[in-house]
C-alpha cells in the first residue's frame, strides 16, 4: 500500500483507458461504461466519492494518473470528469475488444521490444483474445493430423 | 486424514475413487484403479464431493425428521418415532378407504443404493401389498428394458464398457459420451486411436461426431426411419450375416415386411441424409470385425422410443454384431444406480432379479422368503411413474413416497408435476437435501447420503462395486433401509437388518444371477458383474460376465431373438407458425439431473450457474436478433421460461437444446408430457418451443438474480424449520457455511448471505459495493464461501470452518 | 527452449475438467483462483488452449510494472505488481492471459451498471465490473510437486508437456497417420486390412516430412509472426 496521498488528476493525453484506475478503486470512483452504440468507452471520475488513497495513480501504466497534494481535502470537489475514447474491432471478428489508444500504446511498445517489428506488433494486437484462442485450438487440430 | 474407498454417486460408468477425510469433512477424491476407469476420473468425480459437508451453496442439507400436520400446514421438527408413526397411521387410513393400490412408491437410483432399494419394494410389496414400484429408468432407458428383453431377453448393456476400446466399429446413436459419461468418451477416443471406425447419428455436432469416421446429421425425430434405411442397406446390398439370422433369430420376414419399404433413397426427406451415406455408414457398420451399438436418451425420449430400440437390435440381429466377442448392444444408463434401481426390483411388473409378477412361482417363492402369505404379493403389475399425474387426478393414487428424486425438476411438464403433487394427500419425501419436491411434502425423512453409507451401486454395463462409508450420518439422519424396515414395522410386517451386508445376502439368495456377488468379491477394486452365479462366489478368479448372449444363446423363452419392425411416424407435437423451434432436452458435463448434489459443490457451481443456456444455430439467434450470452425467453404451450443464449455452430438450424438441471431456466416447464406407449417413456427430445429476445436485460439479470434468490430463501426456510427447536442443532450437523454460488455480479453475494438460514455471516457488504479480496462475496469461484465476520480480508483464502484449534481449508 | 501445455483435439472431449482442476489447485495454495487455460471450440474442434510460455514473450515486453519475468522454465506474474492494466492480454498471440476475476467462465450475470452486450468481447466487460485485481498466466503448476495439474487430471489425456523437439515429432508422427488412415478410407472398409505397400509408404512419408516441417513452422512463427492466415476467411468467427 502505498503511503502518497492526494487528490487524482487525469491527463486525458496519456490515458490509453486501460481501466487499471478503475480495477484499483476501492471506492469506484472511477468507472467504466461501454457504449456499443457509440462504440465509446467511457471513463469517469467522481471525486465525491474518491477518499485520496492514491491507488490510481499507482496502477496508472501511463503516468495519465497523477496526484495533487498542496490542496485541501475540503475544497470543493469538481464536477465528475467524463473522458470518450473510441473502440476498436477485433480485426477477424468484429467485435469491440479495447480501445484504440490502448491498442497504439501496446503496439508502440512491443515496437521497442528486440525481436518484433511494426507489422508484426500490429498483427498480435489487433485481433481479439478469444479469435486468437479459436485460432490456437484450430492450430492444434491441424497439428494432430485431424487437419481440419 | 483417512482414505475411504467409494464408487462416484454421478454416471453410470461406475468409476472408483477415495475420498480423503479430515476432521469431519471430506476435502478430497482420486481416482482408483477400477474396472472401467483405470484411476481417471471426470470433474464431476473430481469435484462433486463437498455437498457432503453441507455448503448451502444451493440448498441445505436435512438433519431432522419434519412433517406438516395438516394440509398446507407449515414443517414442523418432530422425532422419529412421531414422524413415522404419522405416516404409518396417514398411510393405514388410505389403505383402509381405498386399498393398496392408491400407494405409489419410487426408487432411487442415485446415492442410496441396491440394499435401500431392495429393502423398499420389500416393503411395499410384503408389507403394503402393492406393485405401485418404479424409477426414473421411467424416464430414461425404460424403452431399452422393454424392448430389449422382448428382443434378446435382457434390457442390460450386452457388452462391457471397456469392451468399446476393443471392438472395431462404434456406432453411436442419439447419445452424447462426452457430456454423459466422460470415462466412456474416454474408451471411444481410446478405440479411434486404435484404428477403430467411429460412426455417430446425431442431429448437432457432439464431440464424438467431431471425431467421427461418419457423421449423421438426421433431422430431430428421424430416428426409426434412419434405423430401418440402415437395415434395409444391410438386406439389399447384401451385408447381412444370414448363418447368424437363420440359426438364432425369428421373425425375419414379417420384419422384412416392413423395413423393405425403407431404401434409404425414400426417406431422405424424412432423414435429411443422403441416401448414399446412409449407404455408407451401413455397409462400414456391416462389414466391421466387430461391432457395438450404442444409444442413450436420443433414442429413448421419443414417442417411438421402444419401436427405435427393437430397430435398433434387429440392425445389430442381421450383422450378426451380437454375441461374438467384442460386439453387441449398449444402451448407457444414466445415473449412477439406475441399472441397480432395476436390478433391484424397483418395476411395476418385476421383482428383484427381472423376475416378474405376474408369475405365481416367482410369486410362491418371493412369499415363502419374506414370510407372507402368497395372497398379500400382488399379480397385477403396478403404475408407472408417468402414470402419476392421470391416476393423481383420476383420486386412484392418493400417497405417494419419494424417495432420493426430484420430479419437480426432471419429470415433463413442470406445472402439470406440481398441481399432481399438491393434489396428493400424503406425499413422503426421503431425501438429503430440501430440494423443491421435498419442500411441497408432507412427511419429511432425512437420510445419509452417498459417504454417510455403505452399498452396492449397479453400473451401467451390469458391474456391481461397492461404495463404503467414509463419515458417520450428521445429524438425526438415518439410512434409507433403517428408515424403509422402520415404517414397515409400524405397519406390521417387521424387517430388520443389522446391515447391509445382511441385505445383499438375502439380495443374493433370491436372484440366482447375481448369487455370486459377494461383498468380498467387491472388495477393494473388485467387482462383479451379472449374471454370476452362486458357483463363482468362491472362485476369486470369477467376476462374473463381460458379454451376453455368447455364441447367440439369447434369453428369451426360445432361446432365439426376435426380430421386430415398426412403420416411422412423425413426433406429437410437431413445430409451427407460435413455436417454430424444437425443443430438445439434453445433458451437460459439469452438473448431474437435478443438481442438489452438483449444484452444492463449489468447484462445480462456479464453473456453471443459473439459468443454463439454451443452444440454438447462429441462423436462428440471427433471425431473432439475439447474442451470444443474453437472456432469452423460452416458451411452449406448457410454459415459459429465462435462459441464457449459446450461439453455436454445432447446433442444426430449427432446433434448440437446454440442459435439465437448471431450477429458474428449467427446460421441464416447457417439455410434453406424452409418452411412448408401452414404456411409458416421456417425449422429451421433441416438443415445439419459440425462443424471444428480451430487450431490457438489465432487468432481465436483475429479474434472474431474484428469482434465484428467492428460490434459494424459500428452500432454506422451508429447511429452518428443522432448527427451531434446537438451535445449535444445527451447529451439530456440521460446518455451516454460507458460499455464494452464482458469480460475477456483484449484488449476488449479499443474496447469498441473506437467504442462508442459520449460521450465515451478518453482511451485506457487497450490493453495488466492491467486494474485498477473500472476504463476503468473492464469489464461489474464489473458493472463498464466507464463513465468520472475522474473516482476514487481506486476500488470504477464507478459511471455511473452524474445527477445534485447526483450521481446514478445503 | 521453453515446455509447455498442449491439447491433443483428437482426445480432447471439452469436459471442462482441466479448467477446475486448475482452479482449485491453484487456490489450495494461496494463489488467485481463476483456470489458467481456457476451452475454445468451433464446428470442428474442441481444445483446451494453454499459455506458450514464449521466450522473449510479448506479454514481457508491454507490462508496464515489469510484474512478468520468466523463471526457470515458465512465465511468472508477480500479482503483487500486476495492476491489471491488461495490456498483456491484448498482446498475447494466444490470448493466454486472463483477468482473475471471481469467475473463470466468459461474461456472466449484469451487475446494475454494467451497459454492454456481447457485442463486446469479454476483456471490455469485465473491464465495466472491474471485478478482478490482476491477471493470471500458467506457471506450469510451479508450486506443486508432480508438475501441470491439469496433465494429470484429463480423462482422455489430451494433455500433455512439450517443447519444440516433441512437438516436431508429434506432427511428423500425427501427419503419417492421418495420411495413412485418409488413404485407408478412401480404399474402402473392406480393403483395409491390406498393407500399404513399402513405396507408397516411403513416398508419403517423405511428402508428411515436408508437410510436417511446414506445418511446423507456421505454428512456431504464430507465436511471432501471426500469420496472414489470420485474415483468411474459412472460419467460424
Amino acid at each position: 500500500m502505498s503511503e502518497a496521498i492526494g487528490k487524482p488528476h487525469h491527463d486525458f493525453g496519456r490515458c490509453i483507458a486501460c481501466a487499471a484506475c478503475a480495477v484499483a478503486c476501492d471506492t469506484r470512483a472511477i468507472r467504466i461504461f461501454v457504449d456499443e452504440e457509440e462504440g465509446l468507452l467511457v471513463w469517469t471520475l467522481d471525486l465525491t466519492d474518491c477518499t485520496w488513497c492514491g491507488l490510481c495513480a499507482q496502477a496508472c501504466p501511463t503516468g495519465a494518473m497523477g496526484l495533487v497534494t498542496d490542496c485541501d481535502f475540503a475544497d470543493d470537489p469538481e464536477p465528475p470528469k467524463r473522458c470518450l475514447f473510441a473502440l476498436r474491432e477485433c480485426a477477424s471478428c468484429g467485435r469491440y475488444y479495447a480501445t484504440n489508444k490502448e491498442v497504439e500504446y501496446a503496439n508502440a511498445l512491443l515496437d521497442q521490444a528486440e525481436h518484433v517489428d511494426a507489422a508484426h506488433a500490429r498483427l498480435l494486437v489487433s485481433v481479439c483474445p478469444d479469435c486468437k484462442r479459436r485460432r490456437d485450438a484450430q492450430a492444434a487440430s491441424r497439428r494432430s493430423g485431424l487437419g481440419r | 486424514m483417512e482414505k475411504h474407498l467409494a464408487v462416484c454417486p454421478y454416471c453410470g460408468a461406475g468409476c472408483k475413487l477415495s475420498l480423503t477425510v479430515k476432521d469431519g469433512l471430506v476435502v478430497d477424491a482420486q481416482g482408483e484403479n477400477g474396472i472401467t476407469n483405470e484411476g481417471e476420473l471426470c470433474l464431476k468425480g473430481l469435484y462433486g464431493y463437498d455437498f457432503v459437508n453441507d455448503t448451502k451453496i444451493l440448498t441445505p442439507r436435512i438433519y431432522h425428521p419434519m412433517i406438516r400436520r395438516t394440509k398446507g400446514a407449515p414443517l414442523e421438527r418432530v422425532t422419529w418415532d412421531e414422524a413415522l408413526d404419522f405416516t404409518a397411521s396417514r398411510l393405514r387410513a388410505i389403505i383402509e378407504e381405498s386399498g393398496p393400490e392408491a400407494v405409489m412408491l419410487t426408487g432411487s437410483s442415485r446415492g442410496a443404493g441396491n440394499e435401500a432399494n431392495f429393502v423398499m419394494q420389500k416393503f411395499t410389496r410384503a408389507c403394503l401389498g402393492t406393485n405401485n414400484i418404479d424409477n426414473c429408468a421411467r424416464t430414461c432407458h425404460a424403452a431399452s428394458v422393454i424392448g430389449l428383453m422382448e428382443c434378446v431377453g435382457s434390457g442390460a448393456m450386452s457388452v462391457s464398457i471397456p469392451t468399446l476400446e476393443e471392438t472395431d466399429c462404434i456406432l453411436l446413436f442419439g447419445y452424447n459420451p462426452a457430456a454423459s459419461h466422460p470415462i466412456v468418451a474416454r474408451r471411444i477416443v481410446k478405440a479411434k486411436e486404435r484404428g477403430a471406425q467411429l460412426i455417430v447419428c446425431d442431429p448437432r455436432v457432439i464431440e464424438s461426431a467431431r471425431i467421427a469416421d461418419v457423421y449423421l446429421p438426421l433431422k430431430n425425430g428421424s430416428n426409426l426411419a434412419l434405423v430401418n434405411a440402415l437395415a434395409y442397406t444391410v438386406i439389399d446390398e447384401d451385408l447381412a450375416d444370414w448363418d447368424f439370422i437363420d440359426g438364432h433369430t425369428e421373425g425375419f420376414d414379417a420384419w422384412w415386411d416392413v423395413v423393405q419399404n425403407y431404401a434409404p433413397e425414400d426417406v431422405e426427406d424424412v432423414t435429411g441424409l443422403d441416401a448414399e451415406l446412409v449407404r455408407h455408414a451401413a455397409r462400414r457398420y456391416a462389414q466391421a470385425r466387430s461391432a457395438v451399438l450404442g444409444w442413450g436418451m436420443g433414442v429413448t425420449q421419443q414417442a417411438q422410443g421402444v419401436q427405435t430400440v427393437r430397430a435398433l437390435a434387429a440392425l445389430a440381429l442381421v450383422t450378426g454384431h451380437i454375441g461374438r466377442p467384442n460386439s453387441g448392444l449398449a444402451p448407457v444408463r444414466g445415473q449412477n444406480n439406475v441399472q441397480g434401481s432395476c436390478d433391484m426390483g424397483m418395476w411395476p411388473s418385476l421383482y428383484p432379479g427381472y423376475q416378474r409378477v405376474d408369475d405365481p412361482a416367482v410369486r410362491a417363492k418371493f412369499a415363502a422368503a419374506w414370510g407372507v402369505p402368497e395372497e398379500r404379493l400382488s399379480l397385477k403389475e403396478g403404475y408407472k411413474l408417468t402414470d402419476l399425474p392421470h391416476a393423481v387426478a383420476e383420486g386412484r393414487i392418493r400417497a405417494f413416497y419419494n424417495f432420493g428424486e426430484d420430479p419437480l425438476q426432471t419429470e415433463p411438464d413442470t406445472a402439470q408435476m406440481r398441481r399432481t403433487l399438491e393434489s396428493l394427500d400424503l406425499l413422503i419425501s426421503q431425501d438429503i437435501f430440501m430440494t423443491q419436491t421435498t419442500a411441497l411434502a408432507d412427511v419429511v425423512l432425512p437420510a445419509t447420503s452417498w459417504a454417510e453409507h455403505d452399498a452396492v451401486y449397479t453400473a451401467s454395463d451390469r458391474t456391481f462395486q461397492r461404495t463404503t462409508a467414509a463419515l458417520p450420518p450428521k445429524g438425526e439422519c438415518r439410512h434409507d433401509w433403517q428408515i424403509f424396515a422402520d415404517l414397515s414395522s409400524r405397519l406390521g410386517y417387521p424387517m430388520h437388518y443389522e446391515d447391509t451386508r445382511e441385505i445383499w445376502d438375502e439380495v443374493r439368495a433370491l436372484c440366482p444371477q447375481f448369487a455370486g456377488a459377494t461383498y468380498d468379491k467387491m472388495d477393494g477394486v473388485g467387482y462383479a458383474q451379472w449374471p454370476i452365479f452362486a458357483d463363482a462366489a468362491d472362485d476369486p478368479k470369477n467376476h462374473g460376465t463381460p458379454e451376453l448372449y455368447a455364441g447367440g444363446a439369447f434369453t428369451t423363452p426360445d432361446g432365439k431373438a426376435h426380430l421386430a419392425a415398426a412403420e416411422w411416424r412423425a413426433p406429437t407435437e410437431q413445430p409451427e407458425k407460435r413455436y417454430p423451434l424444437v425443443l430438445c432436452t439434453v445433458r451437460e458435463v459439469g452438473h448431474y439431473s437435478c443438481r442438489s448434489m452438483t449444484g452444492n459443490c463449489k468447484a462445480l457451481a462456479a464453473l456453471a450457474d443459473e439459468p443454463g443456456y439454451v443452444s440454438m444455430s447462429p441462423a436462428d439467434a440471427d433471425a431473432r436478433g439475439i447474442q451470444e450470452e443474453e437472456l432469452v425467453w423460452v416458451y411452449s404451450r406448457r410454459g415459459k421460461v429465462l435462459a441464457r443464449a449459446a450461439v453455436d455452430e454445432r447446433v442444426n438450424d430449427g432446433a434448440v437444446y437446454m440442459t435439465y438441471q437448471w431450477w429458474i431456466g428449467k427446460c421441464n416447464e416447457l417439455t410434453l408430457h406424452a409418452t411412448d406407449g408401452e414404456s411409458g417413456t416421456p417425449e422429451d427430445k421433441y416438443s415445439a418451443c419459440q425462443v424471444e429476445a428480451i430487450a431490457d436485460q438489465a432487468w432481465a439479470e436483475r429479474h434472474l438474480l431474484e428469482r434465484y434468490v428467492a428460490l434459494k430463501e424459500h428452500l432454506a426456510k422451508e429447511a429452518a424449520a428443522q432448527d427451531a427447536v434446537d438451535a445449535e442443532g444445527a451447529a451439530d450437523a456440521g460446518a455451516v457455511v454460507v458460499a455464494a454460488g452464482a458469480e460475477g455480479c456483484d449484488g449476488l453475494g449479499s443474496s447469498e448471505v441473506a437467504g442462508a438460514g442459520v449460521g450465515s455471516a451478518a453482511g451485506s457488504s457487497l450490493c453495488g459495493g466492491k467486494a474485498e479480496a477473500g472476504s463476503l462475496g468473492a464469489g464461489a469461484a474464489d473458493g472463498t464461501p464466507s464463513a465468520s465476520a472475522a474473516e482476514a480480508s487481506d486476500g488470504a483464502p477464507s478459511l471455511r470452518y473452524q474445527v477445534g484449534d485447526e483450521e481446514t481449508l478445503v | 527452449m521453453n515446455r509447455f501445455v498442449v491439447c491433443d483435439p483428437a482426445r480432447c472431449i471439452g469436459c471442462g475438467a482441466c479448467l477446475v482442476t486448475c482452479s482449485e489447485s491453484h487456490r489450495k495454495r494461496w494463489m488467485r483462483p481463476a483456470a489458467r487455460l481456457s476451452l475454445a471450440k468451433t464446428r470442428t474442434v474442441t481444445a483446451a488452449v494453454t499459455c506458450h510460455q514464449c521466450e522473449g514473450a510479448p506479454c514481457m515486453a508491454v507490462c508496464p510494472e515489469e510484474a512478468i519475468t520468466l523463471r526457470r522454465d515458465h512465465v511468472h506474474i508477480d500479482e503483487e505488481l500486476c495492476t491489471g492494466c491488461l495490456l498483456c492480454a491484448l498482446a498475447c498471440p494466444f490470448g493466454a492471459v486472463y483477468p482473475s476475476a471471481p469467475s473463470d467462465a466468459p461474461a456472466k450475470a449484469t451487475p446494475y451498471g454494467r451497459a454492454s452486450s456481447t457485442r463486446s468481447s469479454g476483456l471490455l466487460r469485465q473491464k465495466e465490473t472491474g471485478r478482478y485485481a490482476s491477471v493470471v498466466a500458467c506457471d506450469l503448476c510451479a508450486k506443486v510437486p508432480g508438475g501441470p495439474r491439469c496433465i494429470v487430471s484429463c480423462p482422455t489425456k489430451a494433455l500433455s508437456l512439450v517443447d519444440e523437439c516433441t512437438l516436431t515429432h508429434l506432427v511428423r508422427d500425427r501427419r503419417l497417420e492421418a495420411i495413412e488412415k485418409a488413404g485407408v478410407a478412401m480404399r474402402g472398409a473392406k480393403e483395409a486390412e491390406r498393407e500399404v505397400p513399402a513405396h507408397h509408404g516411403a513416398a508419403s512419408a517423405a511428402r508428411a516430412d515436408d508437410n510436417a516441417a511446414a506445418e511446423l513452422t507456421e505454428g512456431l512463427d504464430a507465436a511471432w509472426r501471426p500469420h496472414a492466415s489470420w485474415h483468411e476467411e474459412g472460419e467460424g468467427q
